[in-house]
């Protein structure tokens, strides 16, 4: 029987259909990840439905083990994992951690050694391009070629693996993580270097400010004098981490030179110098983030027993930057904490002995030299002292996930570091970061630590990223050290300067030895607190260890709250993690009542209105406050017109466009100004008049209230709260919306204890309080919560609690037995591989 | 039970078992098999049906056991498609995988 065209139309449009479905299914196009796997019920994005909730009893095998783990995970789902050794207990803590959050560590893992184009695409070529560029992944690489076989780190790091690939090898299509459906790519397996290249990305993270960069900037516009005491390299507000001689907070107030001609050779070196420095050290808004921790001595605490508080503010996200787990070995250790998916230890966290959180230290770290090369445009010898040496060259190749080229890059680095070309200037780095140390080691003793004397000698091993390392002990003392690798730099020690790679008197001559980093050991006054302020009073100590200090305001807020308190308790602790008042505004508020209040009649009348408005403010940050909206637009509005001299006007396509400054000076130096009414600085030279002080002052406050009415309505408004303007949010990693979440109503802004910035995710990552005493008492929370399924009420079930100031109870028990059974979700056995 | 309703639910289930074990390529498989052995006679549509009953069963397995709903919302805000849209997609490209193969064998087959 003859078949009919139709048929054959049919048939035709039939093959085309089938040929593209299997296709688009097996491969995907363009953004649309492969729909085979993704929509398959039975492994694709349907699956993760089925791990959502997990058995209440199960068995898990990896190889190695000496002895059965038994891990009992209680309803907050954090395992308590009881081992026979150290080695075990790191298995399974990466069976554990790869079971919650292996597509995190994978993702982490590859930002830290640039190979994220592999896992996402070539969309994530800029990021590689730059670690790479850093040379981070050279780093890892030797790191991981150091470490011998038989070095503890090194087992620490097999161990680890082990449980991670025992988790991906056994894993099933539910628990597979979303992610990877998403982006249509399987799981690679887990390496123990790939645990050193987590640790590569947090020290990124951590890469404190370039106040090179900010002074240059503003050199190139108003001279170098002016550019020193805009970005000095002593923070005029003094409320050290480690406690004065004199009496804190003190206020070195000098006077501020006038604006003075631009410094057309500051200019050109600053785009030379942004090109090399990392990324994060060019992100001004960063510096003024930062963490939180502070301690309280026994003699000050009403139970008499030392009480520590620690909240790292990092950039949140889901799933959440921490990992919670609680490792019981006997006769090695019995320590609770967070750790950062992909390493087996713990960060910040607690014995029942020792208790300990860290705060970045905002140094420097990183120094540029100007190279003299042999060839302008493809070098392969620098000279140093009159001889040359060798510059050396390789080729790196990013691809895609299925292994295609997306880009092949020539780099070079000097025996100081990546060796990049800007403009015609070819600079190298040199940055601590990239020169090893055994953070892993250190880390793992702490977890170890008995004392506060055990903590610090454990600690002695930490380079890099140096860190405010707070500690108390059972015995009531607490103590604090500015912990970590310090270069020591030769003629005046600074490090913001471009040096000269042609002389190797340019060189680190050393690093700062143990004995002279900043501490304090059971202090007088009862109490430590960092905030990343500036390490030393430059009175008492004024070693060079950087020049990016961020304004004190919330160290300013904690110490006076702790001086305040002479019995102080937990529950003050905690409150304080989340205190609503702001040492900025109650420095500055006064400031534009005064002026408001100095001009009288003379002033406008929207400022009039405002300033009445903005006197009824109690200066808090709480989600309802609607007066900490005309604050916050009126410092906005000051900032544009005080610092107009630091805009840069640049020609584009014949138009000439104003750009904002990189970095605008710190509030702190503000204070200084306000000291001075009628600076030059005072005049916005946009108008025809010359504004003084008090001027300028009422004309932001006027401004802000005119356009916050314009913009939300009457004030006072719901349109007003703060919650609804700088809401806080934690979006996913990979910033997919869905996953995320978003218009968090929490306490919170500019300058307090719990700080927010307008459009950032950064906020407190992790809130613990420790009381240490016969038995210890723990509390705490983060954003988010331990699983990675978007799908399992644990994905994000602490966020409601967090946002509301609340801590958990953290229960440590001694044995399993130790943990009520009504407190324990899931009784899991890891078993060894036969 | 008619042949075509004991077929459809043996195709289905090859289907969903298939899918199981193998993945989504059993789909066009399973598929691919019935036209065969029916020698360029099956019904296009009925395979198409069989195949997304198949899947059908699957995600009310995963329903049973878990927020399925979730995952609609989530992954249909993602793809971008909506929760509904996510549940349409899914079941229709089991039935247009099943139809369009069965199609492509039976216009292959020699004519008779």
């Amino acid at each position: 029987m003859a078949r009919s065209r139709g048929f054959h139309a049919v048939t035709a449009a039939a093959v085309v259909l089938a040929g593209g479905l299997l296709w688009v299914g097996a491969r995907g196009a363009g953004p649309v990840p492969p729909l085979g796997p993704l929509l398959d019920p039975a492994r694709g994005a349907w699956a993760i439905a089925r791990a959502a909730e997990r058995p209440a009893r199960s068995v898990a095998r990896i190889p190695d083990l000496t002895q059965p783990v038994r891990v009992l995970v209680d309803q907050r789902d954090v395992p308590h994992i009881f081992a026979a050794t150290a080695l075990d207990a790191a298995r399974a803590l990466g069976w554990l951690t790869a079971r919650d959050r292996l597509f995190q560590m994978e993702l982490q893992a590859r930002a830290g050694e640039g190979t994220l184009t592999e896992l996402v695409g070539a969309r994530a070529l800029p990021l590689d391009r730059e670690t790479r560029a850093l040379g981070l992944d050279r780093a890892i690489a030797r790191s991981w070629a150091a470490l011998a076989d038989t070095a503890d780190e090194r087992q620490l790091l097999d161990a680890f693996s082990a449980g991670v690939n025992a988790w991906i090898d056994a894993g099933s299509a539910a628990e597979l993580p979303l992610e990877y459906r998403l982006l249509g790519v399987s799981p690679r397996r887990w390496h123990p270097s790939h645990t050193l290249a987590v640790l590569a990305r947090m020290n990124y993270t951590l890469s404190a400010g370039a106040p090179e960069l900010d002074r240059l900037a503003a050199a190139s516009l108003v001279g170098t004098a002016a550019a020193e005491a805009l970005f000095p390299r002593h923070a005029p507000l003094v409320e050290p981490v480690i406690p004065a001689r004199r009496a804190m907070p003190a206020f070195d107030l000098p006077p501020l030179p006038d604006p003075g001609a631009p410094d057309s050779a500051a200019g050109a070196l600053l785009r030379t110098l942004a090109a090399v420095l990392p990324s994060r050290a060019r992100d001004a808004e960063e510096v003024s983030l930062g963490s939180n921790n502070w301690a309280v001595a026994a003699g000050r605490t009403k139970a008499g027993r030392a009480l520590l508080a620690g909240d790292p503010h990092l950039e949140l996200s889901l799933p959440s930057i921490w990992y919670e787990a609680h490792v019981v070995v006997p006769g090695d250790r019995d320590a609770y904490g967070v750790l950062v998916p992909g390493t087996p230890v713990l960060a910040i966290g607690f014995t029942r002995e020792v208790a300990w959180s860290v705060t970045n230290v905002s140094g420097d770290f990183t120094d540029a030299y100007r190279e003299t090369v042999d060839d302008a445009r493809a070098p392969t010898r620098h000279r140093v002292d009159g001889a040359w040496r060798p510059v050396e060259t390789w080729t790196t190749t990013y691809r895609d996930p299925r292994g295609r080229i997306v880009a092949v890059d020539t780099l070079r680095a000097t025996f100081r570091g990546p060796l990049r070309l800007v403009g015609d200037t070819w600079l190298s780095l040199r940055w601590t970061a990239l020169e090893g140390g055994h953070e892993l080691r250190a880390g793992d003793r702490l977890a170890r630590a008995r004392s506060i004397e055990e903590a610090l000698a454990a600690q002695a091993e930490w380079q890099a990223p140096p860190l405010n390392l707070l500690l108390a002990d059972r015995s009531g003392r607490i103590a604090l050290r500015v912990n970590g690798r310090f270069p020591v730099r030769p003629g005046d020690g600074r490090g913001d300067v471009i040096r000269d790679g042609a002389t190797s008197s340019a060189d680190w001559t050393g690093d700062l030895p143990p004995a002279r980093l900043p501490q304090a050991i059971a202090p007088e006054q009862g109490f430590l607190a960092s905030a990343n302020q500036e390490s030393v009073d430059p009175r008492d100590d004024d070693t060079y260890l950087g020049s990016t200090w961020p304004s004190p305001w919330r160290a300013l807020r904690i110490n006076a709250l702790l001086r305040a308190d002479s019995a102080v308790t937990p529950e003050a602790m905690s409150r304080w993690q989340v205190d609503a008042g702001n040492a900025r505004a109650d420095l500055l508020v006064p400031a534009f009542l005064g002026a408001v209040r100095a001009l009288g009649a003379a002033a406008p009348a929207s400022a009039r209105a405002a300033a009445t408005y903005l006197a009824r403010w109690d200066r808090r940050f709480g989600p309802e406050n609607r007066h900490a909206t005309l604050f916050e637009q009126a410092g906005r509005e000051l900032g544009d017109r005080l610092w107009d001299e630091l805009w840069s006007v640049e020609d584009s396509g014949g138009r000439t466009v104003r750009r904002r400054p990189r970095q605008t000076p710190a509030e702190m130096v503000l204070l200084s100004l306000l000291r001075q009414p009628a600076s030059a600085w005072w005049d916005d030279r946009r108008t025809p008049a010359v504004e003084r002080r008090d001027e300028l002052l009422a004309q932001a406050l006027g401004t802000a209230w005119d356009t916050l009415l314009a913009r939300h309505g009457p004030a006072g408004g719901d349109a007003w709260r703060w919650s609804e303007r700088r809401p806080a949010m934690v979006p996913h990693l990979l910033r997919l919306r869905p996953l995320g979440r978003y218009d968090i109503a929490a306490v919170g802004g500019s300058g307090t204890l719990s700080p927010r910035t307008p459009g950032s995710a950064h906020g407190a990552s992790w809130r613990m309080v420790v009381e240490l005493g016969d038995t210890v008492r723990a509390w705490g929370i983060y954003p988010g919560g331990q699983r990675g399924n978007p799908v399992a009420h644990g994905y994000a079930d602490r966020l409601p609690r967090w946002a509301r100031g609340e801590l958990d109870t953290l229960p440590m028990p001694r044995t399993a037995a130790e943990l009520p059974a009504a407190t324990v979700r899931e009784r899991l056995t890891l078993e060894a591989l036969p | 039970m008619t042949a075509q309703v004991r077929g459809l639910l043996a195709i289905g289930a090859a289907s969903a078992l298939g899918s199981a074990q193998a993945g989504w390529w059993a789909v066009p498989a399973v598929a691919a098999v019935s036209a065969i052995a029916a020698r360029g006679t099956a019904r296009p549509w009925l395979i198409g049906a069989a195949t997304t009953l198949g899947w059908l069963l699957l995600l009310s397995w995963d329903a049973l056991r878990g927020p399925v709903g979730d995952v609609a919302r989530l992954v249909g805000a993602i793809v971008p498609v909506g929760a509904g849209g996510m549940v349409l997609l899914t079941l229709g490209f089991a039935f247009a995988l099943g139809w369009s193969v069965t199609r492509v064998v039976n216009g292959l087959w020699p004519a008779r």
